[in-house]
């Protein structure tokens, strides 16, 4: 049908279906900020729209509907280019970070604004109940309301974004606004699916219904014979390479245990058959014409399930070693099974025992616990569980593939394009230089797109069949068939004096990775060299297991398994401090490390090789303790007035790393272009969290550039150079550091060059604002503009372009720790989280703002997996919540009432201009934090996250 | 999808008798449109179209007239209504959600973790409707009990009535696992998976069955439901 509205004050003439989704229509004829995070689920806001003047989600509205109707996007928020007063504000409070959906978070506040030109918090509050954020928090968004409105009512902001650091430099450590903010808050076309032209084939992918079972048979044909079907793929006819999806330095600690297609299909939702139509509905009729037969097997969800004796196997093939193969492994595959099993591929041992649902495995440590055991004055031993968590970034697992000039070219969603293009490359059996990959703006990652989940086999299918290959999660897919947090089981047994010294500390971690090994070893490694380190404690020992079972598949989560062992260890510590009558902040006063103290620990903690033995370095734990203490008032007793609330405090010391030393490596090339501007290129992938901003910071700073003559081009294997890409908190500080090596390198080409220009000595010369050198003997000076087009003369020397590499084998460890204050109702169980603050060393803030809404973002989420999210399993293996309604994804009204995030100054030796990283190590305090608290509240020690009313109260006895 | 567009009350619910189970009434869509929503394989009669739009709140004689079309913004703004039924209309927590979603939808639809059915329910609210027969007053008690198909026009309350609503979910978006509301004699309760109580004893819950779900155990449920009506006291 035909009908007619404004959209944004202009008269449209649309065509479509009555029932279409209006908000299908509206981004199809071009209005890209209408976004859709949850498939019509009326949760996430990213179809926010104004429909005759009300806030309303364009998919609850037909087509049919918008006849006559007055329709505002954000789109419409623009005065041609420039943003209006809320958009510019956002990007100055630093929330517009991944900003799947920032644009609809501008309209709505500009919609509060055009109705009530100063509202209170609450009021705030309550329209961006509209909103699911999931990167930045939202405590941010309350100053971007101020910021609007001090922009329109006095031409300026007049309050204070964040704190500043460094007064000696111009930018970094200044709040100064993104550089892809403009383009992210106007809902500008930047992300996959805007890269995605109509003529597109759909990819569809046929799930299994079983959590295990063989592919007995699997008839393809009528589906093939269907019109529009260019192709379908099933473990029969594509390539027999085993893989991982693991997005990790190669050779990967991860086992190559997958297929695209497996004969086994071991989870419910794992691939059967991948289906190339030319619509969504064709693909999901061929999808029903596939007959497949399958032969279930017994089936383990649990690590008890799965190392119990005799218990079913995840995985039953024949097991290859590519280097330090065990001397039995012959008569190890003589027991392999059935051949449909197909294979486990190991780059170097994990540990593993297949036969034993053991994946990976490793123990080791330092001192002798058993002796510090017996020295102790009270020993305690507790066990700590942790829920499948899913990270539900507002954009889901997406990728454009198509072919050009013989190439296969991806549009991406990912943090690591150039493992992406080398998984696809050994998947299509094609050379790395036949790839292009570009990756986009990512709307949201948080480790799942550190993960190869769907490029793999969108590549493939474009590069089989030559279509033009779109593919994109459904919100249930990225529950079910995606990756997920490892569940985990902590046990940790302590022992100390009376007088707080721990003597002994011995941490087991069981892990489950589902049906897969993606992230297997390390990120239960994470558990305890993200942990023990923390510890000035001489006997300290681990042994951590991790088990194949049949659930939803685990991988790459931010903190990366750290969380978890955070969780264990800072628990069990105040579980220790109780029993020997020692106040919980003596107790960490007395053990954690300082400056300079050697961390032999971390000897056996390598990533599947011996770790890196290094001394403390800057460390700010003593401070944020201190001031964390001062802010809640530490040892204070406060009394609610109603006899049913009851409130307790908490604090746990956390820690993370800045990347990986020795195994991370980051490149960047930066060139002088004819006009004396800059584009730097830098492998690294900015998934929202302001590493280009870094880049072009440290340009700025370097060559004393406007930042509006710099320009940094990312993430795109073809004109960037390798990377390993964003995940263990290795941006700022890896590809950082690379961006600023590589300007440094320009720096000294320019005044090579400007040298032989101007007649004088290099030594003698210099680089100053709005980018010219100067001599500091003569007084001359040259623009980098007319320096650059000299050498780029008939008879010039080139242009001035450098290069810049970033490894090392340093470590710049972040410190901080976060403080809870928590209601609990003893009647019902209900728990409020009143103040939370986090206060965190990361070195120099490079970006201040977006860091702290970094911290923001990142203990929201560790709120959230604290106290709501769950994946839920029924009895066979499915996931019966994969909405972001049912799992608890946390939204505004779940946001502390007294929320802080604390910068603690400290200078790194190591990182760019003194940064640390800043965001996965704000996903570890929340856990022991708000169980300390609910301890101190109410008495009872909740070991199993989400710490829910109804755990609660079983603890309490009332259930 | 067929999309029906009827002029009048009656010809709507007329409609939807000879539609049967195959049509649902469409109004804010929050429900019928969501995904998996109850609309999915279903004729639509879109009620939005009347003639008499049902979008008033009104008061008339102490009693409240809230039209089946309001949406729950509209509710939780106007202070016409009793605050507790108010209160009940923002446990749909999303402002957008709101301006979308109907106090009609939200009773109409008598799902186990229904916004307002706890708080319309102790406020012994009247509904006004239409059948195929013509004009009907009916609780909202008895009316949640039945599969009438009626079409609400006004949901009627004293304006006076004072009470106390609670719930308890996991999250402020999700589904709530109960919800208590008490007014005057009544009390009532909406708990997932178990059929909608009411009545004049605070040990409603204890007649009630109660079944494990998402939104927790049977034990917890019937925890709360015995435990509700004493906090506070």
């Amino acid at each position: 049908m035909e009908l007619k509205c404004r959209i944004n004050g202009e008269e449209m003439l649309l065509c479509a279906e009555p029932d279409a989704r209006l908000r299908d229509v509206l981004y199809k004829v071009g209005y890209r900020s209408v976004r859709d995070s949850d498939d019509a689920e009326g949760f996430a806001g990213s179809d926010t729209i104004i429909f005759n003047d009300q806030l309303k989600y364009a998919n609850f509205i037909l087509f049919y509907q918008a006849a006559g109707a007055e329709i505002r996007t954000a789109e419409s928020l623009m005065n041609g280019r420039e943003l209006n007063c809320v958009q510019q504000a956002m990007v100055a409070a630093g929330i517009v970070q991944s900003a799947y959906n920032a644009p609809a978070a501008a309209l709505i506040l500009t919609w509060l604004l055009e109705k009530n030109a100063h509202p209170t918090r609450d009021e705030i509050k309550d329209v961006l109940t509209s909103i699911f954020i999931r990167d930045a928090g939202y405590e941010h968004y309350y100053l971007a309301v101020q910021l609007a409105t001090e922009l329109r009512d006095f031409g300026e902001f007049k309050s204070e974004i964040a704190p500043s650091f460094r007064p000696n430099l111009e930018v970094v450590g200044k709040p100064c606004g993104k550089i892809d903010g403009a383009a992210l808050v106007s809902g500008e076309p930047v992300f996959v699916e805007d890269k995605v032209p109509d003529n597109a084939w759909c990819l569809h992918i046929l799930r299994s219904p079983f959590a295990s079972a063989y592919i007995k048979s699997i008839d393809t044909s009528a589906a093939e014979e269907l019109p529009g079907v260019a192709a379908v793929f099933t473990a029969y006819n594509t390539p027999d390479t085993h893989y991982m999806q693991a997005g990790q330095g190669n050779p990967e600690p991860s086992p190559h245990d997958r297929r695209l297609f497996n004969m086994k299909v071991r989870h419910v939702g794992d691939r059967v058959a991948g289906i190339v139509a030319r619509t969504p509905e064709i693909a999901d009729k061929a999808a029903s014409l596939i007959k497949v037969e399958y032969e279930p097997q017994e089936a383990v969800y649990t690590v008890e399930e799965a190392m119990a004796e005799d218990a079913p196997l995840v995985h039953n093939g024949k097991v290859v070693y590519n280097a330090g193969a065990p001397d039995d492994l012959e008569a190890f595959n003589a027991k392999a099974g059935d051949e449909r099993e197909g294979k486990v591929i190991y780059q170097f041992p994990l540990g593993a025992d297949i036969h034993k649902n053991i994946a990976a495995s490793n123990k080791g440590g330092i001192g002798d616990v058993e002796k510090g055991f017996a020295e102790a004055d009270a020993v305690v031993e507790r066990t700590y569980q942790t829920s499948q968590i899913q990270h539900t970034p507002l954009e889901p697992h997406v990728c454009y593939a198509h072919i050009e000039n013989g190439r296969l070219v991806m549009n991406c969603s990912t943090q690591v394009p150039f493992h992406v293009r080398r998984i696809v490359s050994w998947v299509c059996g094609i050379p790395e230089n036949k790839i292009h990959i570009i990756k986009e703006r990512v709307g949201g990652g948080y480790g799942s797109k550190q993960d190869i989940l769907v490029e793999d086999l969108t590549g493939y299918a474009a590069w089989v069949t030559g279509k033009p290959v779109y593919y994109r999660n459904t919100r249930a897919e990225e529950f079910y068939a995606n990756s997920t947090r490892h569940p985990m089981r902590v046990k940790v047994k302590m022992g100390g004096k009376k007088d707080g010294t721990i003597t002994a500390i011995f941490m087991e971690v069981c892990a489950n990775t589902g049906p897969y090994g993606n992230h297997c070893l390390t990120v239960p490694m994470n558990s305890c060299s993200k942990t023990l380190p923390l510890f000035a404690v001489d006997n300290m020992a681990y042994d951590l297991k991790v088990f194949y079972t049949n659930t939803p598949p685990a991988g790459a989560y931010q903190g990366y398994g750290t969380p978890k062992g955070t969780y264990g260890i800072m628990m069990a510590m105040a579980e220790l401090a109780d029993a020997l009558g020692v106040d919980y902040r003596t107790m960490v006063e007395k053990n954690h490390v300082s400056e300079g103290y050697m961390l032999e620990i971390l000897k056996g903690l390598g990533e599947g090789r011996e770790g890196n033995v290094v001394p403390v370095g800057s460390c700010g734990l003593d401070e944020a303790i201190a001031k964390g203490c001062d802010m809640i008032e530490w040892g204070k007793k406060e009394v609610s007035d109603d006899p049913d609330w009851k409130i307790g405090k908490g604090f746990a010391m956390i820690m993370q790393g800045s990347g990986l030393p020795g195994l991370d490596h980051a490149e960047a090339i930066a060139k002088l272009e004819t006009d004396g501007t800059v584009i730097l290129n830098s492998g690294g992938a900015d998934l929202g969290t302001g590493l280009d901003t870094i880049s072009a910071k440290a340009v700025k700073e370097v060559l004393k550039l406007p930042m509006e003559k710099i320009t940094v081009v990312s993430g795109d294997t073809d004109s960037c150079v390798f990377d390993t890409g964003a995940y263990a908190s290795s941006g700022t500080f890896f590809s950082g550091n690379a961006s600023l090596v590589a300007v440094k390198n320009l720096k000294e080409e320019i005044l090579k060059e400007a040298a032989l220009q101007m007649n004088e000595k290099a030594e003698d010369l210099d680089v100053r604002a709005p980018g010219e050198v100067y001599s500091k003997v003569t007084g001359n000076a040259i623009a980098y503009g007319e320096l650059s087009h000299a050498a780029i003369a008939g008879d010039g020397r080139g242009q001035m372009v450098a290069h810049g590499s970033y490894v090392t084998m340093a470590s710049s460890v972040p410190y901080g720790a976060h403080f809870a204050q928590v209601a609990v109702n003893v009647k019902t169980g209900e728990v409020k989280v009143q103040k939370f603050y986090a206060l965190q060393d990361a070195g120099t803030p490079i970006n201040p703002e977006i860091a702290l809404c970094q911290m923001y973002g990142a203990a929201m989420k560790s709120i959230g997996h604290t106290l709501y999210e769950d994946m839920k399993l029924d009895e066979n293996g499915k996931c019966v919540n994969a909405n972001l309604t049912d799992y608890g994804a946390p939204m505004i009204g779940e946001a502390p009432e007294d929320f802080k995030a604390v910068l603690i100054d400290v200078d790194d030796a190591y990182g760019p201009f003194g940064a640390k990283s800043i965001s996965e190590i704000a996903c570890n305090g929340a856990a022991p934090a708000i169980g300390i608290a609910i301890h101190d509240a109410c008495g009872v020690w909740m070991r199993s996250w989400p710490m829910t009313p109804e755990k609660l109260l079983k603890e309490l006895g009332k259930i | 999808m067929t999309i029906h567009h009827p002029k009048t009350a009656l010809e709507a619910v007329t409609l939807r008798k000879k539609l049967a189970d195959t049509a649902v009434y469409l109004s804010g869509g929050t429900d019928d449109l969501r995904l998996g929503g109850s609309a999915e394989g279903k004729e639509l009669i879109d009620i939005n179209g009347l003639d008499e739009k049902f979008d008033t709140i009104t008061v008339r004689e102490g009693k409240v007239w809230i039209g089946a079309r309001c949406t729950l913004q509209q509710i939780v703004k106007s202070e016409l209504i009793p605050a507790f039924i108010r209160e009940s209309a923002a446990f749909c927590a999303s402002f957008a959600r709101r301006n979308s979603a109907t106090i009609g939808g939200n009773v109409a639809l008598r799902r186990s973790d229904s916004y307002m059915a706890a708080a319309l329910t102790a406020a012994e609210a009247v509904l006004d409707t239409i059948t195929p027969h013509g004009e009907e007053e009916k609780a909202i008690g008895e009316y949640l009990k039945s599969d009438c198909k009626c079409l609400i026009r006004y949901i009627v309350v004293d304006q006076s009535r004072t009470g106390f609503v609670k719930r308890f979910g996991n999250t402020s978006s999700s589904h709530a696992a109960l919800i208590a509301a008490h007014s005057g004699n009544v009390y009532a309760l909406s708990v997932s998976g178990s059929v909608f109580a009411y009545g004049s004893s605070p040990e409603l819950g204890k007649s009630m069955t109660f079944a494990d779900d998402i939104t927790g155990s049977a034990a917890y449920k019937k925890y709360l439901a015995e435990t509700v009506f004493t906090l506070g006291r």
